[in-house]
């Protein structure tokens, strides 16, 4: 249960939420009024103009991830700054995420800009229209959801060290990423290639392998191609555990001398 | 009736002794002077006190209740503290306005009064302010919330003599208007010597000294006299410093005296005052010219 306090806090991160937004929807429409005075706005004939290359993007999804990574450090000092338990801190960061990953959600609905949201192979699963929209409106969700605690969780564990060593760990930490998945996909790529040429194994069994991670991961052939039930019992098994590990972290966050 | 009481507290840096086995207690409603050097750790054991920074091993407790990750408890305990915890970049109508929306009972009126008296501009933003301001903001906020325990860490960091005799004045006025308890950690000891009812010394990370300030003064003496008489008189008493000044030799005693033994005509007892105490509790070997 909430207490008053937490109420308060949540009004008051509620407030900063809008007003981000508010601001970034005004620089949005402004911009895109820029784009209609110059004649660029629309869609037209085989070349894509610049407002689909923005929907394409999934501007709003990407501001508020950065928004969050970048926020919790101020966030987090400006609540124990008011006596706020890490526990509370955690329950007023979770109930924001959840409420910014409506937000975007809908307006990505609204806008079709979610990737899987609008994805034809998940869209048609049921033959209720109803129940279909709901699936992809889930799925949407918590793909979103996902984004927004992998970049709380991200903001947090940079803050269990001090700024300094903090810098040197997100540059780091994206040069890791792209060096380990580069390689990754490339020595798995060139392993199994070498495996395939000398008759080790033959690519239909690769196919199947990689088929049945799949099907696993986002319901392939399980039940019927595309099942969306499948993809949403795979996003609720990420986003707790992902949930926990974000609460696991704050729980140890401790201020440095600034 | 709030009291913090800290038990076995010890907090290690690095292999580095930052607290060794910290055990105080603050009573409710009373002004505590938490004094020490720089670098004894008076910071240290008050973000733990605030759950900011966790604790090797001991514990805090606020009425009985662990403070660490309660919620309630650390919303009785206010810290203004030397570190900036608000955003640079946010306006210091908007710091105010957003910690009265989260502390029920924010003394508006008098955040208002002080703003005006301390000459504040409160649509500069907060990173903007001078080290002085920085204080001086933070000292507002402190006196408005409805906390039961108010923690100062050095409270008067960058502020002119002005503003240093406005703050203490609006302490006590805050005070004697609504009674809690509040901990001001510095080290200008002769500032806070007035105002403060109870006093604990930390050197080295460990209590030295803790009371109340009328029986910490009670057993701090200045003895005066010529050396052979002194040092007969004083033998056996609790010696934390001499000086010499010609013929007459000062030791400076802290701890109860031997009433058995009479005062020789050529010595004179005098009582010490809390800033000589701590310099000599605390002072480092070779540190006072002239002194043994």
């Amino acid at each position: 249960m909430m207490n008053n306090r937490m109420k308060d806090l949540l009004v008051v991160s509620i407030k900063y939420y809008l007003k981000v937004f508010g601001f970034m929807a005004l620089l949005f429409i402004a911009f895109l009024a820029v784009l209609l005075i110059f004649g660029n706005l629309f869609d037209g004939g085989d070349t894509p103009s610049i407002r689909s290359m923005l929907t394409g993007f999934n501007f709003p999804l990407l501001f508020s991830a950065v928004l969050i990574f970048s926020q919790f450090d101020q966030g987090f000092l400006l609540k124990l700054q008011n006596g706020f338990a890490r526990g509370q801190i955690f329950k007023n960061d979770f109930w924001m995420i959840t409420l910014v990953t409506v937000f975007v959600t809908v307006l990505n609905r609204i806008l079709h800009l979610s990737w899987l949201g609008s994805n034809p192979t998940y869209n048609g699963f049921f033959t209720n229209p109803l129940v279909n929209f709901f699936a992809l409106f889930i799925i949407s969700f918590l793909g979103n959801y996902l984004l927004f605690i992998v970049a709380e969780s991200l903001g947090a564990f940079l803050n269990l060290f001090s700024k300094k060593i903090r810098n040197w760990i997100a540059i780091l930490i994206v040069a890791g990423f792209l060096f380990v998945s580069i390689s990754l996909f490339s020595g798995a790529a060139f392993g199994v290639g070498m495996l395939v040429s000398n008759h080790v194994i033959d690519i239909q069994m690769v196919e199947t392998i990689l088929n049945l991670t799949m099907s696993v991961l986002f319901g392939f052939n399980e039940h019927g191609a595309w099942n969306p039930l499948n993809m949403i019992v795979t996003m609720l098994v990420g986003s707790g555990l992902l949930t926990w590990l974000a609460r696991f972290i704050i729980m140890r966050v401790q201020i440095h001398r600034i | 009736m709030t009291t913090i009481k800290i038990e076995h507290l010890n907090k290690h840096f690095h292999k580095q002794s930052g607290l060794n086995d910290i055990n105080l207690t603050f009573e409710s409603n009373q002004i505590y002077g938490l004094l020490g050097r720089n670098g004894a750790g008076k910071s240290t054991l008050l973000n733990i006190i605030t759950d900011r920074i966790f604790a090797n091993s001991g514990q805090v407790k606020l009425d009985g209740a662990v403070m660490h990750d309660n919620g309630d408890a650390l919303s009785k305990v206010f810290m203004m503290s030397q570190d900036n915890l608000y955003q640079e970049s946010t306006k210091v109508q908007n710091i105010i306005k957003t910690t009265a929306a989260v502390y029920d009972g924010f003394d508006q009126h008098l955040a208002n009064e002080l703003i005006q008296k301390f000459d504040v501009n409160v649509k500069t933003k907060f990173g903007k302010l001078s080290t002085g301001y920085h204080s001086i903001v933070k000292l507002i906020i402190a006196l408005c919330v409805p906390a039961e325990v108010v923690i100062f860490d050095e409270p008067t960091l960058g502020l002119d003599a002005n503003h240093r005799e406005l703050f203490y004045s609006e302490l006590i006025q805050s005070y004697s208007d609504n009674p809690r308890t509040f901990i001001i950690s510095t080290h200008l000891i002769d500032e806070v010597a007035n105002i403060v009812s109870d006093v604990a010394i930390i050197d080295h990370g460990a209590v030295i000294v803790s009371g109340d300030n009328e029986s910490v003064l009670k057993n701090a003496h200045t003895i005066t006299g010529p050396e052979r008489e002194l040092d007969q008189y004083c033998a056996g008493l609790n010696v934390i410093g001499s000086k010499h000044l010609g013929n007459l030799k000062t030791n400076y005693v802290y701890g109860p005296l031997n009433d058995d033994q009479r005062i020789p005509d050529t010595v004179s007892v005098e009582s010490l005052d809390l800033q000589t105490l701590f310099i000599y509790l605390t002072k480092r070997k070779g540190e006072l010219e002239n002194d043994e």
